[in-house]
């Protein structure tokens, strides 16, 4: 049975609950990520801020209001909301309920739950330490992993 | 698990090629090669512990498409990364070994510079990163930026902890040599062949130095001068050996004393004791120049290399 531990990126990538939105942001552009972990002062994993957290408290408030998908929101606004959060703490943004895998889940399990999710990547947590994530990307490459 | 600092890692290339000569072209051919690896002495060493068997998290500052590339590169060999990543790139080293004339040549980039804000977030996850791990390891240079003392905060901030830090940095950050109290302290004497201010080589002067860096630092269990490969010199506080591996074959230095750490720290943290810890880390320290690559390849050789080396107590 294929596992998490086996196939995940192990890559302590985090930002701290007490950072800014700015921070999330240069940490997701850097590390090249759609979503960041969050932690606490001593590393305790709480939860993940991803791109749509910020983007959609970024959005004018009519565009929420709004089905019809071709009505484009004033991209000035966009911006402009993007400025005004830009220094909150990242706090504000953290996601609790963000789905998550441990290392000694199935492979099969991960995958659902970033599907079913429509997730780009899930943190692995052991406990409240955060080890590294699993990415879409991670699912993608194991038909591409060479037998030794 | 063991937590590996390199505030400057590097992308090392290592052209091993066959009669350069200055200024021809040259084209690799044959069974020349040109091998693109992870490198830094942190990172070498936290390949090395991995290669041994211990658990390893890598930090330190990484950045653009060298920086993914060295942390891709650590964890295809299993090692767990946690980087800062900065707007600079992850600089790129030079090596040339050329088999035929036994030369090797070296040539270390600066290294981009480092904001003080990427210094407050290093710092903020290095403190998160000591809650998890049993040792730390602080090796090679400094990027632009950074003084020796961040050098000095990390030590104290693992020894508030009670973790040891192993350090094998440059003779020349003075400062660290004078009471910054690290657990095993291996001065890098490759490219600045003094200590404490005075010229040092020799195992009489290599001895007196190790007396005085246990006299400032009261903390200190470990002073290893390991530049002179054919008389390796260790002090403890009551003993000093000297140590010498036998019928030295030597076809490569790159990254010798980054395996001899490593086979340091491994044998420590597996409870051997003193004298089977230093002539282990020896016996890595020898395969490893005996191999033509800078990786630890062969555990059986290691273990069948510890014959290889005599150790004399002076004290």
């Amino acid at each position: 049975m294929k596992l998490v531990r086996e196939y995940m990126t192990k890559d302590i990538v985090a930002v701290c609950n007490s950072s800014t939105v700015k921070r999330v942001i240069e940490v997701m552009v850097l590390h090249r990520l759609c979503a960041v972990p969050v932690v606490n002062k001593i590393g305790e994993y709480i939860g993940c801020i991803s791109e749509s957290d910020i983007l959609n408290e970024a959005m004018p408030t009519y565009m929420k209001s709004i089905a019809n998908t071709s009505v484009l929101a004033n991209i000035d606004l966009v911006t402009n909301h993007l400025g005004q959060i830009i220094n909150n703490p990242a706090s504000d943004f953290i996601d609790k309920e963000y789905p998550i895998v441990k290392p000694d889940d199935t492979l099969s399990y991960a995958a659902d739950l970033l599907f079913r999710s429509k997730r780009t990547m899930l943190p692995v947590v052991t406990g409240n330490e955060l080890i590294g994530f699993f990415s879409r990307l991670d699912f993608l490459s194991i038909p591409l992993v060479k037998d030794d | 698990m063991i937590l590996t600092v390199t505030l400057n890692p590097a992308i090392d290339k290592i052209l091993i090629l066959r009669g350069f000569e200055m200024h021809k072209l040259h084209r690799l051919v044959g069974d020349e090669k040109c091998n693109t690896t992870a490198g830094g002495k942190g990172v070498n060493i936290a390949l090395g512990l991995k290669a041994l068997g211990n658990d390893v998290i890598a930090t330190g500052f990484a950045g653009g498409y060298t920086g993914h590339k060295l942390c891709e590169e650590l964890r295809d060999h299993d090692v767990t990364t946690s980087f800062i990543f900065t707007d600079g790139l992850t600089r790129t080293n030079s090596a040339m070994l050329d088999v035929e004339n036994e030369t090797l040549t070296e040539i270390n980039d600066f290294g981009s510079e480092i904001s003080s804000a990427d210094k407050i977030h290093f710092l903020d996850n290095y403190r998160r990163l000591l809650n998890r791990v049993e040792m730390v390891v602080i090796a090679g240079s400094l990027p632009p930026g950074i003084d020796e003392s961040y050098y000095y905060q990390l030590i104290k901030e693992a020894n508030d902890k009670n973790i040891k830090v192993a350090l094998h940095v440059s003779s020349k950050y003075t400062s660290l040599y004078n009471g910054a109290n690290p657990f095993l302290i291996n001065p890098d004497m490759r490219s600045n062949h003094e200590f404490l201010d005075r010229p040092l080589d020799g195992i009489e002067a290599f001895i007196n130095a190790g007396r005085d860096v246990l006299i400032k630092n009261r903390d200190t269990d470990f002073v290893v001068f390991t530049h002179r490969l054919e008389n390796i010199v260790a002090l403890t506080r009551s003993h000093t050996y000297v140590l010498r591996p036998k019928g030295l074959k030597i076809l490569n230095m790159f990254g010798y004393c980054d395996a001899y750490l490593a086979g340091f720290i491994y044998g420590y943290l597996k409870g051997f004791d003193t004298e089977k810890v230093l002539r282990y880390a020896s016996a890595v320290g020898l395969t490893n120049v005996e191999y033509v690559g800078k990786d630890i390849h062969d555990l059986n050789l290691i273990d069948r290399n510890i014959e290889r080396v005599d150790l004399e107590i002076l004290q």
